[in-house]
């Protein structure tokens, strides 16, 4: 039931985003309609932030308490920040083409993106790779907390480092802003995200679980 | 516009897909799940249930 209002409350936030985005938000003056990719591009890469935060608190717990739930729950986060960090890659892409001209360049922040990205992917292919759950859960930990380590460093590089990438909008000191309507559309597009993390993540844990009783079963089964 | 109609409605579609992906692999290991209890209570008249963690 939970699931179903969650599922219900990410639609409506879906939508009124989709709504904010192409008619509510005014047109930026120097780049028209391109601009308007922004509110999936960013509130996607927060979301990938926080999903991989989570990871990195998971796999803390993890090692401190020895319980596969944390395992779990840094395992499915893992899964679906790449899904948010691909999302804000490739819009970062067809953004880059019209108003960069080229759809790629290793600028500080995009390839400590790419960078990201390939970490957890490899956090999930290491999974597939150990057998014994205890021993693939400590690897993945450890491999979990360097990702997430790698994330304040992903949010600073465009403070640190001025490259391609724009200067922050946000809390990016001054001279930095948006207008009040880019505004509360930009955050109505994370909070609407932060909504599918969670509906997602919920459903994804669902699974796992269910996957862990399947194998629990069958080896009752086997011992029969 | 056109295209950035499309990129947003593909990031729609790719998340509607892995949504429908879970839904299908969920009911899989349901009726997995009941499966093997029946088998198990052929055998057993406990229900066993996995270990918290």
């Amino acid at each position: 039931m939970a699931d179903r209002k969650l599922g219900f409350a990410m639609l409506a936030g879906m939508l009124a985003t989709f709504y904010g985005a192409f008619i509510y938000a005014p047109t930026e003056a120097s780049m028209g309609t391109v601009q308007r990719i922004f509110y999936i591009h960013m509130p996607a890469g927060v979301i990938s932030y926080f999903a991989f935060m989570v990871v990195g608190f998971s796999s803390i717990m993890f090692l401190y308490n020895r319980k596969l739930k944390w395992d779990r729950l840094a395992y499915c986060s893992a899964e679906i920040g790449i899904l948010f960090i691909a999302t804000n890659i490739s819009m970062g892409m067809l953004w880059a083409k019209p108003v960069w001209g080229i759809w790629w360049t290793w600028d500080a922040r995009l390839t400590l993106q790419l960078l990201l990205a390939l970490i957890f992917i490899s956090y999930l292919m290491l999974g597939a790779y150990v057998t014994d759950p205890m021993k693939r859960a400590s690897l993945q930990a450890a491999f979990g907390i360097l990702g997430a380590a790698d994330v304040p460093i992903n949010y600073m590089a465009i403070r640190w480092w001025r490259t391609q990438h724009p200067s922050p909008v946000i809390a990016g000191g001054e001279g930095s802003g948006l207008d009040p309507d880019m505004q509360l559309v930009l955050f109505g597009a994370i909070l609407s995200l932060l909504l599918l993390y969670t509906y997602l993540l919920r459903r994804r844990l669902a699974v796992e679980r269910s996957s862990q009783q399947v194998e629990y079963f069958e080896q009752v089964v086997l011992s029969q | 516009m056109t295209w950035l109609v499309a990129a947003y409605s593909a990031f729609f579609v790719i998340f509607f897909l892995y949504t429908i992906r879970m839904s299908l692999k969920q009911k899989d290991l349901d009726r997995r799940i009941d499966e093997l209890r029946t088998r198990l209570s052929e055998t057993d008249d406990s229900d066993p249930r996995p270990e918290q963690d």
